[in-house]
């Protein structure tokens, strides 16, 4: 701002003003004759004076045009009223009083001035003070610049900028919703989100569904809660994360607990969230239900094991069978060659015929057995409540004739009652007496007892200890026994040890019903020293 | 049926050959013996009802068969065992061992070829064809190592 220093002038008495003076002339000539007011007249911007009261000394015709008026008793502006830019009424005798007080200059003001006619603008105002050269104001000059376009360009911008911004934002909020919907209102999947350390932040529709727990109850809990007690043990809900966290994602299919404590089988994904410095910032993790499937799956895998068990079940009877119906084939066939050549001897002839009969009846029987053997896969459905007593006698009355004949001394238990196939049950015990009675002395005794399994026999036979109780049954005979070391042998289909008669077939026989009934025998010999058959069955 | 104990054969009359024939079979053992005959009428044949007799006897005796006749498939002892145990035995040394047997293993085949028997002959199920090859053996003709036909192998 110019500052003026005026000549040493006396003062003059300022003259009121009763009306407005024309525009342009200086009130105080004398007093402003350093003014160059023609320069300030036919500038276009707004300035005038006021002396130290605030009375207007002079202003130019851009003022009146601002004004919509020439001044009339208005101190320190024209304009109908004054405000502050933010409409409060202006208090000029204060600020004017303060500058004029510790002189320091008002800096560029909004200001909005109103004219009579009701009209407003916004005006930048500039004010200094006017010095006399002795260190005394005169008053001051001030320029105010009208910059209501201006400012209503701003105000329209802003308008717009407003505007844009809430239209942003409703975006923003739509688009969020419709995320918020889509990942909510899914029912097959959970999805939530997690913070770095696993716990849930976020909880939608299908994670409800899955996992049983509602939004209030899980967010803010780790996600370890839904993981088996076992898994947490092993830290495995650590390592999937640790896992999403260095390689960007982890996949897992397992056992995952409920609210309620039952189990399903989860497909998990666990992604990583970064920012934008690519640090983990949480994890999206997406689980699927998949339950139903792993059941069917696993049928399927215990279905085709059984089909597939049951093939070479079926493989390993065609070649048996097939390989030992060879050996009477041969004789029949080779017998009868030789019979040919012998017709004229009789008593060869029908020794031959004999033989080639016997092998004829050897084929039969091993067929009969290879056939019950492999019909020995009784379903559930066929098992009732058996009492054991009554099987054996029935079994003892069949050989009646052959204990009589050699004189076999029978010792036997009570026996329990337990569910079984009644018919299997029968052969089972048929065979062992068979044995017992096949392989005796000349002297036999045969017991047939019943008793709880031995601590060693839990030991020995991991199928005991489950925790069913079991019953022993043992087929004991004092006949010629066999070598301990044959054992196993002995239960293995056309196994034989001698050459007594029989297919071989029998003790086979025995472990397969056995086993069909959740059980199992084992045998105890020594050449010379009998046998000792123990079946064990489970009880009721 | 001719079925003479080792013990009746001290001292060898130098062209009375007989051969050695251990199987568990009766009838096998009398079809061995009728072939024999009619293969060749000189030979007699010495018997062993199973492996553990078989041994027992080699042990006891000291006589040398020309041919030993071997069955696998024998309770207790098998005829693997016997081999094993007649390979041990200095007299029998240059003894000709012939499996006898209804198997035809793989396995079996090329066990025994390894420890050394001369032939593996599978039980014929004609009789001429067995009087046959017991011709062809005896007159030192050339014969293949396997003799008869194999079955089907077991499924695994």
């Amino acid at each position: 701002m110019i500052i003026f220093t005026l000549p040493n002038l006396p003062k003059k008495e300022a003259m009121h003003i009763s009306q407005p003076a024309p525009a342009g002339l200086p009130l105080y000539n004398n007093c402003y004759s350093g003014l160059d007011t023609a320069v300030m007249e036919i500038l276009p911007v707004s300035i005038h004076t006021c002396d130290n009261n605030g009375k207007i000394t002079f202003y130019n015709s851009a003022a009146v045009k601002l004004w919509g008026q020439a001044p009339g008793t208005e101190k320190w502006c024209g304009a109908f009223n004054t405000y502050t830019a933010e409409g409060e009424p202006l208090d000029k005798e204060a600020i004017f009083n303060r500058m004029q007080t510790d002189g320091t200059p008002i800096p560029p003001t909004e200001i909005i001035i109103e004219r009579p006619d009701g009209s407003v603008s916004f005006i930048m105002a500039l004010v200094s003070v006017i010095y006399d050269g002795q260190g005394g104001t005169v008053g001051t000059i001030h320029m105010l610049m009208d910059i209501s376009e201006k400012r209503s360009d701003n105000a329209a911008l802003q308008q717009m900028l407003q505007r844009k911004a809430e239209e942003n934002l409703l975006a923003l909020k739509k688009s969020e919703e419709r995320y918020h919907q889509m990942i909510d209102e899914v029912q097959d999947y959970a999805i939530l989100l997690l913070d770095r350390n696993g716990f849930v932040l976020n909880w939608n529709k299908g994670a409800q569904k899955i996992k049983g727990y509602t939004e209030a109850e899980i967010v803010g809990q780790s996600f370890k809660i839904f993981y088996l007690t076992e898994d947490v043990i092993k830290k495995l809900p650590e390592r999937l994360i640790e896992e999403a966290a260095l390689n960007g994602r982890a996949e897992h299919e397992g056992w995952r607990m409920r609210k309620d404590g039952t189990t399903f089988w989860g497909s998990v994904v666990i992604t990583a969230l970064h920012d934008s410095n690519n640090n983990t910032i949480g994890f999206s993790k997406v689980t699927r239900d998949l339950t139903e499937r792993k059941i069917a799956e696993d049928l399927l895998r215990s279905s085709s094991r059984d089909i597939e068990f049951r093939n070479k079940q079926l493989e390993e009877y065609a070649y048996v069978a097939s390989h030992d119906l060879q050996e009477p084939l041969r004789k029949i066939q080779v017998f009868s060659e030789m019979l040919m050549e012998n017709l004229d001897d009789r008593e060869e002839l029908i020794r031959y015929v004999d033989k080639i009969s016997a092998s004829a009846g050897r084929m039969t029987n091993l067929i009969k057995d290879v056939l019950k053997y492999s019909q020995l896969n009784a379903g559930e459905e066929l098992f009732e409540k058996i009492n054991l007593n009554v099987v054996l006698q029935n079994v003892l009355e069949d050989f009646d004739l052959l204990i009589e004949q050699r004189k076999v001394k029978l010792t036997v238990d009570n026996l329990p009652v337990l569910r079984g196939v009644p018919i299997q049950m029968h052969q089972l015990f048929s065979n062992l007496l068979s044995n017992a009675i096949k392989f005796s002395s000349t002297a036999p005794q045969i017991s047939i007892t019943a008793s709880n399994p031995t601590d060693e026999d839990i030991a020995e036979i991991p199928l005991l200890n489950k925790g069913l109780p079991y019953v022993k049954i043992v087929f004991k005979d004092n006949g010629q026994g066999f070598d301990q070391d044959y054992a196993d042998q002995v239960f293995k289909m056309f196994k034989r040890l001698d050459n007594t008669p029989g297919t071989g077939i029998g003790l086979a026989l025995c472990k397969k019903i056995t086993e069909g009934h959740n059980g199992c025998i084992t045998v105890k010999s020594n050449p010379g020293d009998g046998a000792e058959f123990n079946i064990f069955l489970p009880l009721l | 049926m001719l079925d003479i104990s080792a013990k009746n054969l001290n001292p060898q009359p130098m062209n009375s050959r007989f051969c050695f024939l251990i199987d568990d079979d009766e009838d096998d053992r009398e079809i061995f013996a009728m072939a024999l005959k009619k293969a060749k009428a000189e030979f007699v044949c010495t018997m062993a009802r199973n492996g553990k007799e078989a041994i027992t006897k080699a042990h006891e005796g000291d006589f040398v068969p020309s041919y030993i006749f071997v069955d696998l498939n024998m309770p207790m002892v098998s005829g693997r065992d016997v081999v094993e145990a007649f390979k041990n035995i200095d007299r029998f040394k240059n003894v000709s061992i012939i499996v006898y047997t209804t198997s035809s293993l793989e396995k079996d085949i090329t066990e025994l070829k390894e420890m050394g028997v001369t032939h593996y002959l599978v039980k014929p199920t004609s009789f001429s064809a067995l009087v046959g090859i017991l011709s062809n053996l005896f007159a030192h003709k050339e014969m293949p190592f396997f003799l008869g036909e194999a079955l089907p192998a077991k499924p695994n």
